[in-house]
């Protein structure tokens, strides 16, 4: 028999985990459905992790609207949920003439977005606080709130308070199919079908395919994808905001930012591609980010690289979120979600709780209703293997098992269990920082598999995808 | 701090260089020797290279990395200095001469106090993304160092068909373990126009193992999605693109010395070999703070960096006992393509130094190299060394040099090649 929820949100990014978190307040049966096995693992997990207070989105967009409220509600959930946040704030520079003559149309853009502190600096003024930036900065805007967190923790912590609090996960089920059966829908999955009254699509790149599966035709998902460097820890010190160039229409630009694990990153680009799977890098881009640091930063050319990625952004012929409330049709499209949505997702959940009301659908407060608090794995705040108190709690605290990353076999056991547990070796990752250091497993890796592999107890030939016959998307 | 809680000597790592260290620094009696390595055993990198090639040059024996790790062990056991293990060293804060040295460990959060503190942490190969190899990020791809820990150490057959980026030394060490390992090897490829390890040792291993070599070859993709699916290269020649399906690849060699702990204990960095700044006594820019071993620059030998060690440990004790006087540092400048040379200085007044220390690489292949070393405009030596190969150690006997009487730390001295 199939089995049946008031809601299936489709997509796990930080958009579905956040859409996850604020319905599990309510007495309704919900269901989170992801084709991978793990939450947050598409372009959740590959951006530039700033929490953008919403300056220079498009005024009156839906999108100011939503960034607005979602970095407001992320500040106020961070302590609970323990995601970390470092409010560095954003320096906006502009390298030419004309940009320079921007910059007061980008104040008054700030305003009519809610940002009335953004500020004017001189060069000195730059130079001062800035001093490795390279030769020729103008002028700039500083932007205080701008801030850095972490992308890998949030989805998970969205996620886990859901399922925590009665929301089921079902990770590894692709939607396939979406048949309207009289008043619910039947989903189509590899992994039996699944039904429900209401309908949230929140697939990120497959935003658009959902949204024709449920009858409706209106944009399409043309990825974007973004390169990044990410530079060892000695860059940190040699910067202290986030610097960013004066965003354009098609993109933010490229910025180099320190990270919430203390390294810096350098990226992203942006190029539009066909395939929605293809998160390569390429040597065009990753150069062409090298000839921007000649610019930007000249003395991060000399510090080591620990890792490069792309993620591919969401982007449709529209300039706004695709977002669409159906009650007749029981159906709600959260899509298109491009640049911000890590900072809007809190803001977008609202939004659609709020839209609820118009379904035939009767939200109910839980009365335990209770949030989980992470583990820090945030680079400013105590990590478990420097605090004293957790390694008399528990030696395994003590015991290191990924050296550039400082992170501790008790960490790694906690990541593989728990009500959302690490099922792979990037859930792993995402979880703890393990292996996602300058060795990048040189060291740890063969004795990190050999712990997953007990804690998982899946071989180790699974975790190193030997056995997987063909590829998963 | 009382007097009984200081070490009279730490050394930091337990690979051949913190051993052989470790063994040297012990023959100082009444003197206590501490060894903080952060794994739970003993021994180093040797301790999952499952091949010979090892302890030559220290122990005179060609042993298999294992044996040559177990050999030290025992040695360094014999010796009786202090052993944690498990022991995690994060960095050193100097107080008039006085070391802490802050740790991590089941035991706790710890700062260990030493007069000498020896830093021996070694080295690791650099990653597909330093290298910044294009393409996807999935399973697959594994340093030298790591396919040996699975298939040595934990048993684990890590793939079925791979591909070796790399033609050091290493890279045939890698060759052998995926033999072992059952592991089919489809190709090996070198970006130069030639191997870097020794040809013999080339051509006998693609004879005995059938793979192909592609030089001039650089790899511009890699696919697959959970697991590597294939590789992309690039013949740089003819720019010719290939597919070559594989599900593992080993980016091989193209050390890196690993100087977290230096670093994070404001030590002085060398700009060319990117490992510890060190005299030819192996003391760092602190007085009292030795390095020795592929901490230094990219990877030696092991039973090198033994000596090297037995070399630190001896100044060590030399130190304690305030037998070493003060000197002036004469910096080497290396002119292209000569890439560095270990140690970058010589000291003032000279002193005799072993004749393994000294040794230079090149970034390039070649041929006829004629290499001489100026002091202000006039030849101090000079030495044909035919070709020389990249990524190989070439020695450089410093003691023939005919240094100028009253040299000081405003000199320089010139290397290059005619
Ligand atoms: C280069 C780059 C830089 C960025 N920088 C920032 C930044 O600094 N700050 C910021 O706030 N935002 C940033 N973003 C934007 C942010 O990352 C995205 O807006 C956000 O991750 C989108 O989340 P999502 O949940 O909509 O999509 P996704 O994370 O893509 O999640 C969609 C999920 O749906 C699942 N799915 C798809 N189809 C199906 C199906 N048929 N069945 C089941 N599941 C399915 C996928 O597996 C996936 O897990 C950046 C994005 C990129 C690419
Ligand atoms: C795959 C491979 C094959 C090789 N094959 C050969 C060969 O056939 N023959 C040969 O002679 N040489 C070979 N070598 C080179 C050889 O491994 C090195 O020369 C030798 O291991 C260097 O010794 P070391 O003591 O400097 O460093 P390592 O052996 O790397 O030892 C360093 C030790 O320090 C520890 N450590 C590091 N940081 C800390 C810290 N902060 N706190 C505590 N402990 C720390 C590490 O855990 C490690 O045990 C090979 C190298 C590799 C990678």
């Amino acid at each position: 028999m199939d089995t049946q929820y008031d809601i299936v949100i489709v997509g796990a990014g930080i958009v579905g985990c956040a859409i996850a978190l604020e319905l599990s307040r309510y007495n309704i049966t919900v269901a989170l459905v992801d084709s991978r096995s793990d939450v947050g693992a598409v372009t959740s997990k590959a951006n530039s992790a700033i929490l953008h207070s919403g300056f220079d989105a498009p005024p009156h967009s839906i999108e100011s609207l939503l960034v607005q409220k979602g970095y407001k509600r992320f500040n106020e959930y961070c302590s609970s949920l323990g995601l970390p946040i470092e409010k560095i704030g954003g320096l906006l520079i502009a390298w030419d003439q004309e940009q320079l003559q921007s910059l007061p149309t980008i104040i008054e853009k700030g305003r009519k977005n809610g940002q009335n502190n953004l500020v004017i600096k001189t060069p000195q003024e730059i130079y001062s606080v800035e001093p490795n930036l390279g030769e020729g900065v103008l002028g700039g805007i500083l932007i205080p709130d701008e801030s850095i967190t972490c992308t890998f923790t949030a989805p998970i912590a969205f996620a886990t308070t859901a399922v925590v609090n009665g929301v089921t996960w079902r990770g590894g089920t692709q939607v396939q199919h979406i048949k309207k059966e009289n008043n619910f829908y039947r989903l189509a999955t590899n992994n039996g079908s699944i039904q429900c009254r209401i309908l949230i699509n929140a697939a990120g790149l497959y935003s658009d395919e959902i949204d024709r599966m449920v009858g409706f035709d209106r944009f399409t998902v043309t990825p974007r994808r973004g390169e990044f460097i990410i530079l060892d820890k000695e860059a940190r010190s040699l910067l202290s905001h986030i610097i960013l160039p004066i965003p354009t229409k098609i993109t933010k630009g490229v910025l180099i930012c320190p990270t919430i694990f203390g390294n810096v990153l350098l990226g992203p680009t942006a190029d539009n591609i066909l395939d929605k799977n293809d998160t390569s890098t390429t040597i065009e881009g990753l150069e062409n980010l090298r000839m921007k640091a000649v610019q930007l930063m000249p003395k991060i050319l000399n510090v080591p690289i620990t890792t490069t990625y792309s993620g591919l952004r969401a982007a449709t012929e529209h300039s706004d979120y695709q977002l669409f409330f159906e009650p007749q049709s029981s159906y709600i499209c959260v899509g298109g979600i491009r640049s911000t949505g890590m900072s809007s997702s809190l803001g977008i959940a609202e939004f659609v709780v709020e839209h609820l009301s118009e379904f035939d659908l009767k939200l109910e407060n839980k009365i335990n209703w209770a949030t989980v608090k992470m583990p820090n794995i945030a680079e400013s705040i105590e990590r478990a293997s420097q605090s004293s108190e957790k390694i008399k709690g528990h030696s395994n605290y003590g015991k290191i098992v990924c050296h550039c990353e400082q992170v501790s076999l008790r960490e790694v056991e906690l990541a593989c269990e728990g009500p959302l547990p690490a099922r792979s070796l990037d859930g792993v990752r995402r979880r703890t920082r393990a292996m996602l250091g300058r060795c990048q497993g040189f060291y740890c890796l063969p004795n990190i598999v050999d712990i997953c592999s007990h804690q998982m107890n899946k071989t180790p030939e699974i975790l190193l995808g030997i056995e997987e016959k063909g590829n998963i998307r | 701090m009382s007097e009984q809680n200081i070490w009279d000597i730490l050394i930091v790592g337990g690979g051949p260089a913190g051993l052989s260290a470790a063994i040297a620094a012990s023959e100082r009696q009444n003197t206590k020797v501490l060894i903080c390595e952060r794994e739970e055993v003993l021994g180093g990198i040797p301790r999952h290279s499952d091949h010979t090639g090892w302890g030559t040059r220290d122990l005179r024996w060609n042993y298999s990395g294992p044996a040559y790790a177990k050999k030290l062990i025992s040695l360094v056991q014999k010796s009786g200095p202090t052993i944690h293990i498990g022991t995690t060293i994060l960095k050193i804060e100097t107080k008039d001469d006085l070391h802490d040295v802050h740790t991590v460990s089941p035991q706790g959060i710890q700062i260990f106090r030493a007069r000498v503190v020896i830093i021996a942490t070694g080295c690791r190969e650099s990653t597909r993304h330093s290298r910044l190899l294009p393409g996807k990020r999935p399973l697959g791809i594994f340093n030298t160092g790591a396919l040996q820990q699975f298939v040595h150490s934990k048993g684990i057959s890590p793939g079925t068909r791979a591909v070796i980026l790399g033609s050091e030394h290493v890279s045939f060490s890698a060759v052998m373990t995926l033999k072992k390992a059952g592991i089919k090897i489809v190709a090996m490829i070198e970006p130069d126009a030639y191997t870097h390890s020794f040809s013999p040792v080339s051509w006998l291993f693609q004879k005995w193992y059938n793979f192909p070599v592609l030089l001039n070859n650089r790899i511009v993709g890699i696919n697959g999605d959970s697991r590597v699916s294939s590789i992309k290269v690039e013949d740089m020649l003819t720019h010719q693109k290939n597919e070559i399906q594989c599900d593992t690849l080993i980016v091989s060699g193209d050390f890196t010395p690993e100087v977290t702990l230096a670093i994070n204990s404001n030590l002085a960095i060398d700009p060319a070999t990117k490992g510890v700044f060190i005299d030819s006594m192996l003391q760092t820019d602190r007085k009292g703070i030795y390095a020795c071993g592929n901490v230094l620059h990219g990877a030696e030998t092991g039973d090198i960096a033994a000596l090297e060690g037995r070399w630190a440990g001896g100044n060590a004790i030399r130190y304690l006992d305030h037998q070493m006087f003060e000197a002036q540092k004469i910096r080497i400048s290396c002119e292209s393509p000569i890439a560095w040379i270990s140690p970058g200085n010589i000291l003032s007044p000279s002193q005799t130094v072993p004749a393994f220390l000294y040794t230079m690489h090149v970034n390039q292949r070649v041929r006829n190299a004629v290499v001489s070393a100026r002091c202000n405009g006039e030849i101090i030596w000079k030495k044909n060394y035919g070709t020389l190969t990249p990524n190989r150690r070439i020695p450089v006997p410093v003691r023939n040099w005919k240094i100028p009487a009253g040299i000081s730390s405003r000199d320089l001295i010139h290397l290059s090649i005619e």
